[in-house]
């Protein structure tokens, strides 16, 4: 069962609050049929084959360049990059195409490439590049009309951002930063609604994407390779204690909790509210050490609030991999460990039953 | 029923994406305050009996597979100090005990989760009864033990998951008893573990065109379908990569993927549309073109490597480029996510 409404239930209900006139449905049944561009969607798995197609077609384009143009000039490689990533983008914003999205797309993430690497090597300088990605994703996210380019330029500018604030200022404000990227991956998808009918809008989803996606990468690369991680681009970079990074992590996932027990009119005070705030709490509390499991908590949240699959998965995926990474930390015997999994799932059992028995069927719908 | 999985959804019927929405308003359907306001309720969150359903599930989920990895830890550590009949004893009651709680909790979910841990706990048992009375059994005959005595258990969860669980130990078995027993080649049993992935594979389908109810959800056969391609094309890779080194069995499967690609075309066409079906199918069309072309261009023509490079390049975006457009074309079914 698909988890997102048909047009018909938003049509019906815009109908039955007044907002559309009885003719409405009709008018809607018309319009798409003359719109064959949009009563075809694209499921997650065609999204991900054209998103690896055109990054695997890139690197061949940049075989091709490094080959025929010395790249060795560093300042031909940015202002070629510049070029392609600027001909991609007027051939995106012109046609729509199948293959000339494609094209575009393999070519934009070439010439970006190309970009990045140019200005890196021409000012000898790492945080040079980073510096270069983050402006050039940046104004590629505004401009560029394309759901996995825009994703692709969140992720990449995250990632850029928090590289340059390791190189330059200090691996604790990196652990800031992560912090303020998922508030800000939250705010997005808590008001996905309201944002995605200003100008821009288009922009709100593959951004929220881009930045949990980012969010899930490092803290990937803190809790399984943190050695590589703590010496990654520089050697010994401070960074937040664990404990500090999962109670930032854990007050955004309470906020997120809360408004969406607002905005399912369930009274934050009361018995449900106190249930999920506590569950919540006493998870991040259990898991100090592994701010990812709280962190993929929250985004579980957020991918049934907004009825996205996608996001569960995720959700899913990583509160696995985070929870096994939190057992194998666990500087205990075998046996202890044991003991801990079996009062952990018997903790999260007997809240299922809790749940059940306290707040039955009958009464949400009286 | 079958007709109607392949008569293209009604346009209202699919998804209120922002696309659609913004179309709509384009036309001239939607004023900017009905915009805002469908934008707002294609994302509005759940009603309270779903968030009800969907707590219960990923609380039953996650505690069960702690629970369950909880046990199978404590069993793994071996404690000395605990005798082999308290071993087998608190399997056997754990296992009883989930027994009864299935009957109890009836054909729900908590039900199905009841009889997938009984059946997961049969395994430790049979490990555990190996080790205490030094059985000498090869490993294959504890994964295949484990399988035939959970085939009832199988058979009346009518449970996906558990059926999946089956399948994986047969695997295992297969694999077992050819690398240990048989030290037969390689390329033989990843032939043969696809073939019984493939059956299984088969068997869904079969049973859920008759109208098997619980059989009608399609992650199942999405994860059968891959099991049973993946591995084909692994090899089909290998002989298009290297041909004169192709044995036998690689060459059997390169001709089993082509038959499976051309069967789930007709799928597709005649029983159930399904575009991660056709997904798979342009995948692996796509990675042995790909390997074809690339390989002549570089053994039989000779090309100079900045051309090869820009061939391959633009061979790679019209290959994607013609997927994407096939696949638009063939979505006829029930919306996909």
């Amino acid at each position: 069962m698909a988890l997102k409404p048909s047009l018909r239930d938003v049509v019906s209900q815009l109908q039955a609050e007044g907002v559309l006139a009885g003719d409405a449905q009709a008018l809607a049944d018309t319009a798409l049929a003359s719109r064959q561009d949009v009563s075809t969607g694209s499921p997650w798995f065609v999204r991900m084959l054209t998103g690896f197609g055109a990054w695997v077609a890139s690197l061949f384009i940049l075989g091709f360049i490094s080959l025929m143009v010395a790249v060795a000039e560093e300042l031909g490689a940015v202002i070629l990059g510049l070029l392609l990533t600027g001909g991609a983008l007027a051939v995106r914003r012109v046609g729509n195409n199948v293959f000339l999205t494609q094209l575009a797309l393999s070519t934009g993430l070439a010439g970006q490439a190309l970009f990045i690497g140019g200005v890196g090597t021409l000012a000898d300088s790492v945080e040079a590049a980073a510096a270069a990605t983050l402006g050039l994703e940046l104004v590629l996210l505004f401009l560029y009309p394309d759901a996995i380019q825009r994703f692709l330029s969140s992720l990449s500018a995250s990632l850029a951002l928090m590289l340059l604030l390791r190189l330059t200022v200090s691996g604790v404000l990196v652990d800031v930063a992560l912090l303020g990227l998922t508030v800000l991956a939250h705010l997005l998808f808590l008001h996905q609604g309201q944002l995605q009918a200003r100008r821009q809008g288009e922009v709100v989803t593959p951004t929220a994407f881009g930045l949990v996606t980012a969010l899930f990468f490092v803290l990937l690369l803190r809790t399984w390779f943190h050695g590589f991680y703590n010496e990654l681009f520089r050697e010994g970079a401070a960074e937040l204690p664990a404990g500090v990074l999962t109670l930032g992590l854990a007050v955004v996932t309470l906020y997120s909790a809360w408004r969406v027990l607002e905005e399912t009119g369930v009274e934050t005070g009361g018995a449900a509210g106190v249930t999920a705030f506590a569950t919540l709490a006493l998870l991040s509390v259990l898991t100090f050490r592994t701010p990812g499991i709280i962190a993929a908590a929250g985004v579980l949240l957020l991918g049934f609030h907004r009825r996205s699959e996608v996001l569960l998965g995720m959700a899913v995926s990583f509160i696995l991999t985070f929870g096994i990474s939190y057992y194998y930390d666990l500087q205990l015997t075998l046996l202890a460990k044991s003991l801990a999994l079996l009062g952990s799932g018997l903790v999260l059992l007997g809240l299922r039953v809790f749940v059940l028995r306290r707040f039955p069927a009958a009464e949400e719908v009286r | 029923m079958l007709t109607s999985l392949l008569v293209p959804p009604h346009p209202l019927d699919l998804t209120a994406t922002p696309e659609r929405l913004r179309a709509l308003a384009e036309a001239g359907v939607l004023s900017p305050t009905a915009l805002e306001r469908a934008l707002r309720l294609a994302v509005a969150s759940p009603a309270r009996p779903a968030w009800r359903r969907f707590l219960s599930a990923v609380l039953l989920g996650f505690g069960s597979l702690l629970v369950l990895s909880g046990v199978i830890y404590f069993f793994a550590y071996n404690w000395a100090a605990l005798h082999r009949f308290g071993k087998l004893g608190l399997l056997l009651g754990a296992i009883l005990a989930s027994c009864v709680a299935a009957w109890r909790l009836g054909e729900g979910l908590a039900g199905q989760f009841a009889l997938l841990f009984a059946a997961v706990l049969v395994g430790p048992l049979l490990a555990v009864y190996g080790q205490a009375y030094q059985t000498g059994a090869d490993p294959y005959g504890l994964f295949l033990g484990w399988g035939l005595l959970i085939l009832p258990w199988v058979a009346l969860a009518r449970f996906g998951p558990l059926w999946l669980l089956l399948l994986l130990l047969v695997d295992t078995a297969l694999f077992l008893y050819w690398v240990q027993i048989l030290s037969g080649e390689g390329t033989t049993l990843i032939v043969m573990l696809a073939a019984v992935n493939g059956g299984a594979w088969v068997v869904h389908e079969l049973l859920a065109m008759r109208g098997v109810s619980w059989l009608s959800g399609r992650w199942l056969p999405r994860v059968l379908a891959t099991m049973t391609m993946v591995p084909l094309l692994g090899l089909g890779e290998s002989v298009v990569m290297m041909p004169r080194e192709a044995d036998t069995a690689s060459l059997v499967a390169l001709g089993l993927l082509v038959v499976v690609m051309v069967l789930a075309y007709l799928f597709h066409h005649s029983v159930r549309s399904e575009l991660f079906l056709l997904t798979l199918v342009a995948v692996s069309l796509m990675m042995l073109g790909t390997t074809l072309v690339g390989r002549f261009l570089l053994k039989s023509v000779d090309l100079d490597p900045a051309l090869f490079f820009f061939t391959m390049a633009l061979l790679i975006i019209g290959e994607v480029g013609l997927t994407v457009r096939w696949l638009r074309a063939e979505a006829r079914g029930p919306e996909e996510v």
